[in-house]
């Protein structure tokens, strides 16, 4: 199974945290940027791919044209695909919007959210607030795609418990059924990093999170990976594939892709982009890299990695391969082995960072 | 040459009055380095004190000069270094040399190093010329400075040359005050041959290199010699000066300095020091050499990598070789492992050691907290000398212990004279005297004990002087002290290399001070640590070390992978320099905490 990721590089505002590729929109650079994904796309090659995320940045800062313009040239892998996603946010998602990209077969939204506090949404930079979000995903809903998922942050700057625990009250009264939810990481080169802003308390964090393993499990939503929650087997098919260590295409500025062992990753240039094209920086993976890859994205999931799985795509045991490290923590009471799968325990979870530096 | 004209001097200085830059301005106009081979302080060669502008080996460099009365010299410059750690290395280039340059910087004037460095060339019988640096300073009071130098050293400062080795301006004065006034070197070539070994390093190629200078007699390829003091015989191969590149010869002659190597492979054979002679007709008598002086400051060096024991034992030995103050012996630490016991002269001394072994020899290092050596009465009446805390007996066998005491001149303004006996005071201290230098400038002598000064002293005389105070000090013997050892324990279990030996006064605070600081260095981990100070089995002070609960990486989708990887390896290489000491990971700095004190708190 592979998976077909499109990188929008535009927003309508930088949110103060983030460090993505992306740019503040404007029309004549998007048109350009939208030829270049025409280039890119053509000279790929895409056969075969169940999944495609057009992801950002944020997507639905395209204006309708341009929206449309992009759908366009991924209908052929819209068509195919058993998911579809697009990121949007509730500010910039029209009516219009909406019926296009529901005409051309998208059938997931991942609405980004981050929280339902004004003051907190001043801090971090975002207009959409409550009411927006709620009204947007009713519209969504009515539309007819049913599968929506919202993304939160927790260990925002002098954020509470009290306010979290009402995001997440919130977010579970809404009609969707998947979510996302990321502790705040300050990244160097986002607004808040330059801002010298200080990380969350790590004790707090643990608390914030540990609030919503719990208060979510209570709502129905099965916790299927380290940051993601989905209702009713509502999983994210084309994260899966990642964290299944799978192969992906990644298209347009600043996307990065795994196919047939090679990683590559395109300009995080926007300019060399539009007029040189996606420029791949290209790497061979070797067997070792890709092994611990995949234990690093597959221990993620709940449900850890298949043994067999590993065995077949590598040819070596996954036990045998990492002994050490597997022992050491199964017998820290950190991962869990039976027959079929190696997995986190919940505390194991909640600290996989650690555990991954015994593997490397 | 004639060795008449011949002059053998160093320049001594306190540490920044700008003896390299006088140096290098010297090779400059003696064109003994071409102006496109010049680098900043060419004689500092080691990166080291380039990077922390000291200077820390000596190094000797031939010189020629054709004075303005058009008679030409050879002269040989012997670099020092100025931090007190180092005295030691400055007696041993004074004793190649018949003169010294005592370089005074214009606005600071005499610092406690200047007082101690003149007081070495005096136990050399060297000819001091005191020279005024730095004239172009706005602040520079060159008139003052003479005064004080007459006046605090006696030496007569009317003829000095007032100079500005930063722009060259005068420096060609300080080269003829050095003809005119340094005598020529005695002895004489017909003599059996006697030549100091000053110092000497260790070359893969040719094994041993020594720096000699010639006394008496003279040396050639080809001579059979003999180390007086290690019995040692070699063949002479190559001979040569410095300038400062390497320059062959077939003979050093009497009054040279030079370096000499005979593929001398055992390291062990050639002492700083020694004087060699020929194995026919050689000299009766050694020279009078020098003193070893013995190091203050003792700490474990232990290798991260336990594997690399061997390869530190060999760095240890060869960087003896032209440091004879450096001492080690083997030792192993419940919980470090093996590695040595190591002597030094202080800890700028330390610190360069180490950060040679880490750099020059890429073994990387947990140092212990250093300690000053201790004697331990015991009720039998024996003494244990204890330069390891740990290796403390228990408290029933001990009648007392006595610490070593200083002799501590501080040079300061008399602004910060109450600041500074507030310091000395608090640091157990004693009084003992106070004399102006000049209308502005006082020296004041405390008694101190060693491991005082040993800890932060240093940093805090600077602090609380904004830098202006200087400090020089002397081992004057040992007092009886109330003194216990303190043990640290982490996670319950009291871990050896941490233990320290404290005032039993000042056992609380400097418990709790460790604690604090160990609680900031030792990273969380997946259970709560106790990390606990105990003095006689008593718990006196105790911190906990909350347990890690979550480490982990918030998203990873598929263009975060080699991102988050980067991430991982860079913990992963942090972790390379932790020890596991029980169930706990320690990094390499937590080893120090109880340096980094903070007693105020």
């Amino acid at each position: 199974m592979r998976g077909l990721y499109v990188h929008v590089p535009f927003c309508d505002h930088i949110c103060a945290y983030c460090d993505f590729t992306r740019c503040g929109y404007a029309k004549g650079l998007a048109d350009k940027w939208l030829d270049a994904i025409e280039a890119e796309l053509k000279q790929r090659q895409i056969t075969d791919c169940e999944t495609v995320y057009i992801g950002g940045g944020t997507p639905s800062c395209l204006s309708l044209s341009q929206l449309e313009g992009l759908l366009k040239l991924l209908r052929p892998y819209l068509k195919n695909s058993t998911e579809a996603t697009i990121e949007v946010n509730a500010d910039s998602f029209s009516d219009d919007k909406l019926a296009v990209c529901k005409e051309y077969g998208i059938n997931r939204i991942s609405m980004g959210a981050q929280s339902f506090q004004s003051d907190l949404l001043k801090v971090i930079e975002r207009k959409a607030d409550y009411d927006m979000i709620s009204d947007a995903i009713e519209r969504i809903y009515r539309q007819g795609i049913h599968d929506i998922s919202l993304d939160l942050m927790y260990g925002l700057p002098n954020q509470t418990m009290a306010q979290w625990k009402e995001d997440l009250n919130k977010a579970a009264g809404l009609a969707i059924t998947h979510l996302s939810l990321y502790a705040l990481t300050i990244e160097e080169h986002s607004r808040f990093g330059r801002a010298n802003i200080q990380p969350c308390d790590p004790d707090l964090e643990a608390d914030f999170y540990e609030e919503a393993i719990e208060f979510l499990k209570q709502q129905g939503f099965a916790h299927y990976e380290i940051s993601n929650f989905a209702k009713d087997a509502h999983y994210a098919k084309h994260n899966l594939i990642y964290w299944h260590y799978e192969d992906f295409y990644g298209i347009g500025c600043g996307a990065s892709g795994k196919i047939n062992h090679m990683r590559y990753d395109n300009t995080r240039n926007l300019h060399t982009y539009i007029t040189k094209g996606a420029c791949p920086d290209k790497h061979m993976l070797t067997k070792q890299e890709e092994m611990f890859e995949a234990v690093m994205m597959g221990l993620r999931l709940r449900e850890g990695i298949n043994k067999q799985t590993f065995y077949n795509r590598f040819h070596e045991e996954l036990h045998m391969r990492y002994e050490q490290a597997i022992i050491k923590h199964v017998r820290l009471g950190n991962l869990i082995e039976d027959e079929k799968r190696l997995y986190t325990s919940y505390q194991g979870m909640l600290i996989l960072h650690d555990i991954l530096v015994d593997f490397l | 040459m004639d060795q008449k004209y011949i002059r053998n001097f160093s320049i001594i200085a306190h540490i920044d009055h700008g003896k390299s830059t006088l140096a290098d301005r010297i090779l400059e106009l003696t064109e003994t380095v071409e102006a496109r081979e010049m680098k900043e302080q060419l004689l500092d060669t080691m990166d080291l004190e380039r990077e922390r502008g000291i200077t820390i080996k000596l190094n000797a460099v031939q010189l020629k000069y054709t004075a303005l009365d058009g008679q030409n010299y050879i002269l040989h410059l012997i670099d020092t270094p100025g931090h007190v750690d180092f005295t030691y290395e400055v007696s041993r280039s004074l004793a190649a040399c018949e003169g010294a340059v005592l370089v005074v910087d214009a606005a600071q004037g005499i610092e406690a190093q200047t007082l101690a460095n003149v007081y070495l060339a005096l136990d050399n019988d060297l000819e001091i010329l005191p020279v005024i640096n730095k004239i172009d300073l706005p602040s520079a009071q060159p008139d003052v400075v003479k005064q004080e130098i007459e006046d605090v050293i006696g030496l007569d400062a009317q003829n000095a040359p007032l100079i500005s080795a930063k722009n060259g301006l005068n420096v060609r004065d300080v080269l003829e005050a050095i003809v005119h006034h340094v005598p020529a070197p005695s002895g004489s070539s017909t003599n059996p041959l006697q030549a100091l070994v000053f110092d000497s390093f260790y070359d893969a190629y040719r094994g041993v290199v020594a720096f000699v200078r010639v006394k008496e007699g003279s040396i050639r390829v080809g001579d059979h010699i003999r180390f007086m003091a290690s019995g040692a015989e070699y063949e002479v191969l190559e001979v040569g000066i410095r300038n400062p590149k390497e320059i062959k010869r077939d003979v050093l002659h009497c009054g040279e300095v030079g370096w000499l190597c005979g593929s001398i492979k055992s390291i062990q054979d050639v002492r700083v020091g020694d004087t060699i002679t020929h194995v026919q007709n050689g000299a009766k008598e050694p020279l009078a050499g020098y003193q070893v002086m013995n190091p203050m400051v003792y700490c474990g060096l232990y290798p991260i990598d336990s594997a690399k024991y061997n390869d530190l034992r060999d760095a240890l030995e060869k960087l003896r070789l032209n440091d004879a103050s450096l001492q080690f012996e083997a030792e192993t630490s419940q919980a470090l492992g093996f590695g040595f016991r190591c002597g030094f002269l202080g800890l700028l001394h330390m610190d360069v050691v180490q950060e040679r072994i880490e750099r020059e020899y890429k073994i990387d290092l947990i140092l212990t907290a250093p300690s000053v050596v201790y004697h331990a009465y015991l009720s039998d009446g024996s003494m244990m000398k204890i330069d390891n805390p740990s290796m403390l007996p228990e408290v029933q066998r001990i009648d007392h212990i006595e610490e070593p005491f200083v002799k501590a001149s501080i040079m300061t303004p008399n602004d910060y004279v109450g600041a500074i006996m507030e310091l000395c005071q608090k640091k157990r201290g004693i009084y003992k005297d106070m004399v102006y230098i000049d209308n502005n400038r006082m020296d004041i002598i405390y008694e101190l004990p060693l491991g005082e000064i040993v800890y932060d002293f240093f940093d805090r005389l600077k602090s609380c002087s904004k830098g202006y105070a200087s400090l020089n000090y002397e081992l004057i013997g040992y007092q009886t002290s109330k003194l216990a050892k303190m043990d640290i324990l982490l996670n319950g279990e009291s871990v050896d290399a941490l233990s320290l030996i404290v005032h039993k006064d000042f056992a609380a605070p400097r418990g709790r001070a460790i604690c604090e600081k160990l609680k900031t260095l030792i990273p969380r981990q997946q259970f709560e640590i106790p990390v606990q100070a105990a003095l006689g089995g008593k718990i006196i002070a105790r911190t906990d070390i909350k347990s890690l609960r979550k480490n982990v990486l918030a998203k990873c989708y598929g263009g975060d992978i080699s991102r988050k990887k980067k991430l991982l390896e860079k913990q992963k290489e942090g972790k390379k320099r932790m020890k596991a000491v029980g169930s706990v990971e320690v990094p390499q700095e937590a080893f120090m905490a109880v340096l980094s004190m903070d007693d105020d708190k």
